[in-house]
């Protein structure tokens, strides 16, 4: 009995402290035009554009300090509201960072095909495809001066996970290793230079024109 | 034996009969030994007893609806096997009209895709469409969750099956969809002749022969589909213009093309095709008999090759399909509503 309970405690020591070997990392997602970072809210941010943003979301998730897909990565994904929360920050527990981290911009195929999932990934949250189920990766709306539509509005819906508009992108940065914090810049105003105001001002399905979006993800984020 | 020992065996035994008392809450589905291996990994999705009841307790409370007006079971009864019958078009919220007949529910787990156009991958999120759809149920899941919500009576059902006060969308969708894969059709009197416990009469088997020289390469036994998409040559309603499969995969090869449905229950399930068009089997052995083959680029092969049916022919192929009626999925008390216990 004794040697029972010494097995069990040295057990419990051991994963207590290998819970505090890894630690906590923070992530944080400044989106940012030109130099102007975005406040939280409906708001014109760019007078010379007429630019109003009404929603800017997007799904985050798979972090991981390898840059390929194979290894084990944290599995979450994150929804974030930027209009709601305009800096928000990501915490992920037991995170060893190495010199990059790597993240999916939007959910990759793997996770939507399991159905329907809890907590960020649920379709409740209005970030899902009814017409072909699926989840919007990204949404982005409000006004633009040059955007042709009624009220000169825009809605980017941007999503699909299925060949040949896979919308789900991987983003790797260099990072300083053991470092607990990583502040990311979403320059948005890289993405509004990639959309055609006139001529398309709406995106709503998986088409070319949301994958000539998705392929501007790899320069939209840097640290 | 000394007390370590014993104690050691009590605690195993313990968590046995505790695991024992978990394992009986599972639902488990049933099939014929001969069928192929469901799409969906029945062994590890979780479906419980619970589950079920709540799904089905969902499925036909109009709650889903914007207007409390329009339930599940409004376009799927339980008495034509979920299908919607006598409607070319379901119809949904305020008597709109959709732009398709909904499909028979049953089997759900052997499909690869769902809807006429396999726009919905996973049988969990097919709710979402007609719940959020303004021509059927006009609301949308996070409203749906809302009005659920308020109900205390259906926190304790979610309880029982999830053990959450909190609903989710995502335990709604999971619970209508332990209650539709538990809709299983595998007795009819095809299926009994198939294992030797009835035979066809001499029509009956004269048809199947029929069925499967001209029939069985899309409507393959014993699902009686093969999921695949396929363009059997009807002309588009010029007032729909549905283009099918292609509006989901914009892909030109899949204009006009639209998910073969399963023939199981078929007796029940008319009208017939996506859009409703043909009352009855007979008409639709005449289309078959009769189209003009040349229409369309992209008509699949297997429709391409002509079949005419003489008259004594086409009277043993609809015998042969009323064998696939299974009266005991239609008529089984477990998968209509309880009655109200609130």
């Amino acid at each position: 009995m004794r040697l029972f309970y010494r097995v069990v405690s040295l057990s419990v020591m051991f994963l207590i402290i290998n819970g505090n070997i890894c630690g906590q990392m923070k992530v944080k997602f400044i989106p940012v035009i030109g130099q102007d970072t975005i406040f939280e809210g409906v708001s014109n941010y760019n007078d010379s554009l007429l630019l109003e943003i009404y929603e800017l979301k997007m799904y985050v998730g798979n972090f991981s300090s390898y840059v390929s897909n194979d290894v084990p990565s944290k599995d979450n994904y994150y929804l974030l509201d930027f209009v709601k929360i305009a800096q928000p920050i990501i915490e992920i527990d037991d995170f060893i960072l190495r010199d990059t981290l790597s993240f999916n911009v939007g959910v990759d195929s793997i996770t939507t095909m399991k159905g329907a999932l809890e907590g960020d990934l649920d379709p409740m949250n209005g970030m899902y495809w009814t017409w072909h189920t699926g989840y919007i990766n990204l949404k982005f709306e409000g006004r633009h001066m040059n955007a042709s539509a009624r009220n000169q509005e825009f809605q980017i819906h941007l999503g699909g996970y299925q060949y040949p508009y896979r919308n789900d992108r991987r983003i790797v940065l260099q990072v300083d290793a053991g470092s607990e914090a990583v502040t990311i810049y979403f320059e948005l105003d890289k993405l509004i230079k990639g959309i055609d105001f006139i001529n398309r001002p709406q995106v709503m399905s998986p088409s070319e024109h949301s994958l000539k979006l998705c392929n501007l993800y790899h320069l939209l984020f840097n640290n | 034996m000394n007390i370590l020992k014993r104690n050691i065996i009590l605690l195993l035994a313990a968590c046995f009969f505790f695991c024992a008392f978990l394992a009986s809450d599972q639902y488990h589905i049933e099939y014929p030994e001969t069928w192929p291996e469901p799409n969906l990994d029945i062994d590890k999705y979780i479906m419980t007893d619970a589950g079920v009841e709540l799904g089905k307790r969902l499925f036909y409370d109009p709650i889903l609806s914007r207007d409390n007006m329009i339930s599940c079971s409004s376009c799927h009864s339980p008495f034509m096997a979920f299908a919607h019958t006598d409607h070319k078009l379901s119809h949904g919220i305020g008597d709109s009209i959709g732009t398709r007949n909904a499909p028979p529910l049953f089997n759900l787990a052997w499909h690869t895709s769902f809807n006429w156009d396999g726009a919905v991958h996973h049988i969990e999120v097919q709710a979402i469409n007609p719940i959020s759809n303004p021509r059927e149920m006009g609301s949308n899941l996070k409203e749906t969750v809302e009005r659920i919500s308020n109900d205390s009576t259906y926190i304790i059902d979610f309880s029982k099956a999830f053990g959450s006060r909190e609903i989710t969308g995502a335990l709604v969708l999971k619970a209508l969809a332990q209650f539709q894969l538990s809709l299983i059709s595998s007795q009819s009197k095809y299926d009994l002749v198939k294992s030797g416990l009835d035979t066809f009469t001499v029509r009956e088997k004269r048809g199947y022969e029929l069925f499967l020289k001209h029939c069985n390469s899309c409507h393959l036994e014993p699902l009686f589909t093969n999921f695949e998409f396929i363009n059997n040559g009807l002309l588009p309603d010029t007032f729909l213009n549905d283009k099918g499969r292609f509006e989901i995969s914009t892909d030109s090869s899949d204009l006009y093309t639209f998910k073969v449905p399963s023939l199981r229950n078929i007796e029940l399930t008319k009208p017939y095709m996506h859009d409703g068009r043909f009352r009855s089997l007979r008409s639709v052995l005449q289309y078959y008999s009769l189209m003009d083959r040349n229409e369309f680029p992209n008509m699949d092969s297997r429709v391409k090759d002509k079949f005419v049916f003489s008259n004594s022919e086409r009277i043993a192929l609809e015998e042969f399909l009323k064998t696939l009626t299974d009266r005991t999925f239609v008529k089984n008390k477990n998968h209509r509503p309880n009655p109200a216990k609130y």
